[in-house]
């Protein structure tokens, strides 16, 4: 069991008017191929950070200051904009919170998602949408022809989120990144959503990378823990170690404030 | 859906020309001077009042208010919008020959504004930061900052004056030549507002979310940019909605300048003149056609856009 | 930071400008008015910087009076119309709703009025002075105001320091002025900023149509009107300086609002 992503001593820094404020100080870490990972912190402490420069996606005044990304035995974090393109997408696919905002709200669904994958392959429309309704029908959802005539603003976030992870699956890719897929969600879809991530990594032995500050859905999935803050990678490791010895004292809290609720400290 | 939006519109065009034309109407009925004086000028002074008031009569005059507001409004329904003071002759006929004048100067100005404008700020929207970006973003600023009258002035003193061919009075209007100096005026003095409108819709387009997640999972940039044109066009027609009444507001001055035989010269001439059923037929034509304009705005945004229609 | 700095210029323009038409009988020795027609249609030169007019005014001084009448209209005239503006906003946005919807409709058909042409209607009856016309244009000036003092309020109006002020029973007139007026503040000087330069332009507009200010009184809309003969004789100087100035102060008073624009909306 190999690691599909090596990240080692990555420094994500930004550019502001006077100086270089530095955002991510420095870590290291390993994805292992096939399993489900979590990264795990507060907000600010540089989780999507990490994620947008393993694609190369920082807005427009951060950058890579320092480190290399490995991927597939390549270092990527130095490719320029049109090597990148061949694994944005295509190896590597992304998922984002708010799946409401990260649609265009004036085209269809159809017409986006084809525009989305017809840059990644070549597919005819015909065969686009039969398999994209196969998909979306695995996916729990009714009338995925229906859904394709829609625009995004006529669909719930749950459906949306899940016709992005149908995207996902139909392009088959390495890895699917996946920022707080379900923060933006209630309560009963986002069991369903995290069900979905599962069956996709047993199915098509894809890694999945979720990030998230909620250690419940790391109970849910997770098979590793990359615990972050304010910058710096405080903890790693396996799912069970991380639950039974939490070592570092950011993690202990975590988990506290997660499950640790007595019925005293209620009102 | 699409027709409860375009009957509400309608509702609102007529409303508007309802409201003109009772605000016209008050007006200049309110205003010193009656026909007589229209037609006489200064000399109506030695009109007997016998005369004078036979002249009235013959206008209508002196009959009440309400009693000829009904009696105009009658008219229009018709087709009939009264006699002009000065001329003697049918509004209608006066306007039939002017309008089409200024129809064709608008429609030149707005496409080649058009044109400039979307090249321009597209291009500006698209590279951030780039020269083009900044060029566009100043320069507008300074363009919209030069009343229009003035460059037409310059224009005349720098390609009129000396040879005559340029100078946009008088003649035919099928030839090209007179239609560069008052429609080059107009696109210098505005395409540059407009610029900045799109290349600003442009940039909040590039800064936002499905932009960036699009860019993420490798999308190519034609499709993504085609769909930011798209969000960015509906606003901008928008504005080209809200700013046309002043393009039939500007032509007033411009055809003054260069005595161009439209509607707005019209306005002006019968404003001067105090010849009230040419000025009220002039005002209340070109609220008719500033209605037109707007309603073709709103449905050029709902062709654009097919979105809107269910939106709300 | 130089950047920041370049709206400093724009402002020392405009007060140049401004304070010239304040102390212009000190700085000009030349009557505007007073016709002197051995001295027609001189060039610009010794004696006239910027040559003198038709009626053998002095162009310079002209332009110098002829600034008070165009910016004191401009100024008033905003004045004016920002109140009407506020009050209108405020009243639609507060209220919401019914009323705002009416309301909104109104403005909707004022906008489809083109203004020139309703004041052409007014001034020929109403042949009055300076008064009228700032009377005129600040009554037809309000509608942008209007609209920005509306939005800010509907957007004020849903925040919670505004709900928790109607909660504790804080007098009507207190929440509107304390707290939703002065917040509103920063958008409602840019849009008077803005609107500023909009009444100039329409003075020298009027003006230069003949209904504007009365011709014996300088203005700059004015001395175009009177230009229009000259420049076919030739006589450059009488239509380009008096252009140049409302040039240079409609761009000082539009890079201001821009400036201003900046600071207000980074927050």
């Amino acid at each position: 069991m190999d690691n599909i992503l090596e990240v080692k001593n990555l420094k994500v820094a930004f550019k502001t008017k006077n100086s270089i404020k530095e955002v991510i100080k420095g870590i290291d870490f390993q994805v292992k191929k096939g399993k489900v990972t979590c990264i795990v912190g507060e907000s600010g402490s540089g989780k999507t950070m990490t994620v947008m420069s393993i694609i190369n996606v920082l807005p427009k005044n951060a950058f890579i200051e320092d480190g290399s990304i490995i991927f597939n035995n390549g270092n990527i974090s130095k490719l320029n904009n049109s090597e990148m393109k061949k694994i944005r997408g295509k190896k590597i696919f992304s998922i984002f919170q708010n799946p409401i905002n990260c649609f265009n709200q004036s085209i269809t669904m159809g017409n986006q998602l084809y525009d989305l994958i017809s840059s990644n392959m070549d597919i005819t429309r015909e065969k686009f949408n039969d398999k994209i309704c196969t998909i979306i029908e695995s996916l729990n959802l009714k009338n995925p022809k229906v859904i394709l005539n829609q625009y995004p603003f006529q669909l719930s976030g749950g459906m949306l989120q899940r016709v992005m992870i149908a995207a996902a699956i139909f392009m088959e890719p390495d890895i699917i990144i996946a920022d707080e897929p379900t923060t933006a969600l209630d309560v009963t879809t986002q069991k369903e959503i995290l069900k979905q991530f599962k069956l996709i990594q047993k199915k098509f032995n894809t890694t999945i990378l979720i990030i998230t500050h909620d250690f419940g859905v790391v109970a849910e999935i997770a098979d590793y823990v990359f615990v972050m803050q304010k910058g710096d990678l405080v903890e790693k490791g396996n799912v069970f170690e991380i639950f039974n010895n939490p070592k570092h004292k950011y993690t202990i809290s975590l988990i506290k404030a997660t499950f640790d609720r007595k019925e005293s400290e209620v009102c | 859906m699409i027709s409860r939006f375009v009957v509400r519109r309608i509702i609102q065009g007529f409303l508007v020309i309802f409201c003109l034309s009772i605000i016209s109407f008050a007006i200049i009925n309110v205003a010193p001077g009656d026909p007589a004086t229209a037609l006489y000028g200064d000399l109506a002074d030695r009109l007997t009042t016998e005369e004078r008031n036979r002249i009235n009569e013959n206008y209508g005059a002196d009959k009440p208010l309400t009693e000829r507001y009904i009696k105009w409004v009658k008219g229009v329904a018709r087709g009939n919008l009264g006699v002009s003071y000065v001329e003697g002759r049918e509004v209608t006929t006066i306007l039939k020959e002017k309008i089409p004048n200024t129809l064709k100067l608008v429609s030149w100005t707005i496409s080649l504004i058009l044109v400039c404008s979307l090249l321009l700020g597209l291009k500006a929207g698209f590279n951030e930061n780039s020269f083009w970006d900044k060029f566009v973003s100043g320069m507008s600023v300074f363009f919209y900052s030069i009343p229009s009258f003035w460059l037409a002035l310059i224009f005349i003193i720098l390609f009129s004056v000396g040879n005559k061919n340029i100078s946009g009075s008088g003649g035919t209007f099928s030839n090209l030549k007179y239609y560069i100096m008052p429609v080059s005026v107009l696109v210098i003095a505005h395409a540059g507002a407009y610029a900045r409108f799109i290349q600003e819709k442009v940039k909040e387009e590039v800064n936002s979310h499905y932009v960036i997640a699009a860019k993420a999972n490798g999308m190519d940039d034609r499709k993504i940019m085609k769909g930011i044109v798209k969000n960015a066009l509906v606003p901008f027609i928008n504005y080209l909605g809200i700013t046309i009444p002043s393009f039939f507001g500007g032509s007033v001055v411009i055809e003054t300048v260069f005595s161009w035989p439209g509607l707005g010269m019209l306005n002006v001439k019968a404003a001067n003149s105090k010849d009230y059923p040419l000025l009220m037929g002039a005002i209340f034509m070109t609220g008719i056609l500033v209605v037109i304009s707007i309603m073709i705005t709103d449905i050029l945004q709902l062709v654009v856009n097919p979105s809107l229609r269910k939106q709300v | 930071m130089k950047k920041n700095k370049r709206y400093l210029i724009w402002v020392i323009l405009l007060c140049i400008i401004v304070l010239s038409s304040v102390f212009a009988p000190f700085i000009s020795k030349y009557n505007p008015v007073e016709v002197k027609l051995g001295n027609v249609l001189q060039r610009p030169g010794a004696g006239h910087i910027m040559g003198t007019d038709a009626m053998g005014r002095d162009v310079f001084s002209r332009v110098l009076y002829g600034g008070r009448v165009s910016l004191s209209v401009g100024f008033i005239s905003v004045i004016i119309s920002t109140i009407i503006g506020i009050i209108y906003g405020g009243i639609s946005g507060y209220s919401g709703g019914k009323i705002d919807n009416f309301m909104m409709r109104i403005l909707d058909i004022f906008l489809a009025v083109p203004t020139l042409i309703i004041m052409l209607a007014l001034q020929t009856i109403i042949r009055g002075g300076i008064v009228s016309i700032i009377l005129v244009i600040g009554c037809t000036a309000w509608i942008p105001t209007a609209r920005i003092v509306r939005s800010q309020f509907i957007e004020l109006r849903d925040k919670n320091f505004v709900k928790s002020a109607v909660v504790m029973s804080t007098p009507l007139w207190k929440i509107i002025i304390k707290h939703m007026l002065l917040n509103s503040m920063p958008a409602i000087i840019v849009i008077a900023t803005l609107t500023c330069a909009q009444s100039i332009f329409m003075e020298v507009s009027m003006s230069f149509l003949g209904i504007g200010v009365p011709p014996g009184t300088p203005s700059w809309g004015n001395m175009l009107n009177n230009a229009q003969n000259d420049i076919m004789t030739g006589a450059w100087w009488v239509a380009v300086f008096p252009g140049i100035t409302i040039v240079i102060s409609m761009l000082c008073i539009n890079f201001i609002g821009e400036h201003l624009k900046k600071k207000v909306t980074y927050v």
